[in-house]
């Protein structure tokens, strides 16, 4: 192969790398971070909410939108996204198995409320940790 | 071990003749490699969280729920390591579910 050639290869490469087409890495991004961080807090005034008597469904709905707004976005990142992809949509498992529980089990107790916010906050921590480990670099 | 789990255990009625209660009593007796932090964080909660549902704080559905977050933190912790680790925290997890949690709910 001659150097024009070879070059031309090689400028076809960078320009494709350039666009994230080789790069299977999955960069920092701080709205994944923004968004993930205030869920967490979302979640736990909720789970505070579940020791009073009644439910009120537009915080839940609220919750839960937002939840799955947050999993859209990061599936539209694509394959070099799917560790928080999936970290996401656990949290969601894990935060539509206890709204459940409250409904149908009824208000909790001290206790409960701690259990929930604990189990539910490992889970972001995870992710929370994970996004800040990635590479802040593009 | 908690004295309370302990008791709470024995109470248990367990008429469908199983041997429940010495299959529980040999799970939480198994010994943690104490290194393997996973491992002794589960058997740690699991224990709380019986020591709890002895005190009727929570009920056996929670546990039974309890147990479906830590399956998802195993899983969201393998996910973030990339490797298949703490085998023994999987083992472990698995135990909790399939050989107490399974049998235990039906005589609570």
């Amino acid at each position: 192969m001659n150097k024009l050639k070879l070059s031309v290869v090689l400028a076809a490469i960078l320009t494709l790398h350039g666009c994230g087409i080789f790069s299977p890495v999955s960069y920092y991004d701080s709205t994944t971070y923004r968004n993930l961080t205030e869920l967490k807090v979302y979640t736990s005034f909720l789970y505070d909410s579940f020791m009073e008597d009644s439910v009120d469904q537009k915080d839940i709905k609220y919750v839960k939108i937002r939840l799955m707004q947050t999993l859209e976005y990061e599936k539209e990142k694509g394959i070099p996204n799917e560790k928080t992809t999936k970290q996401i949509q656990l949290i969601i498992d894990d935060f539509k198995d206890y709204v459940a529980n409250r409904l149908e089990q009824g208000k909790w107790n001290q206790t409960q409320r701690d259990n929930a916010v604990t189990n539910i906050n490992i889970l972001f921590d995870i992710a929370i940790s994970s996004e800040l480990k990635k590479n802040k670099e593009e | 071990m908690d004295k309370r789990i302990t008791d709470f255990v024995t109470n248990i009625k367990d008429d469908t003749g199983s041997l429940l209660k010495n299959e529980i009593g040999t799970f939480l007796g198994w010994a943690i490699d104490e290194t393997d932090l996973l491992a002794k964080e589960q058997k740690e909660e699991f224990e709380k969280y019986m020591l709890q549902l002895s005190l009727g704080e929570i009920t056996p559905k929670d546990l039974q729920m309890y147990m479906r977050s830590f399956q998802r933190q195993v899983q969201a912790e393998l996910l973030e390591a990339g490797i298949a680790k703490d085998a023994a925290g999987q083992r472990l997890l698995n135990g909790i579910q399939d050989l107490i949690l399974g049998n235990l709910l039906k005589v609570l």
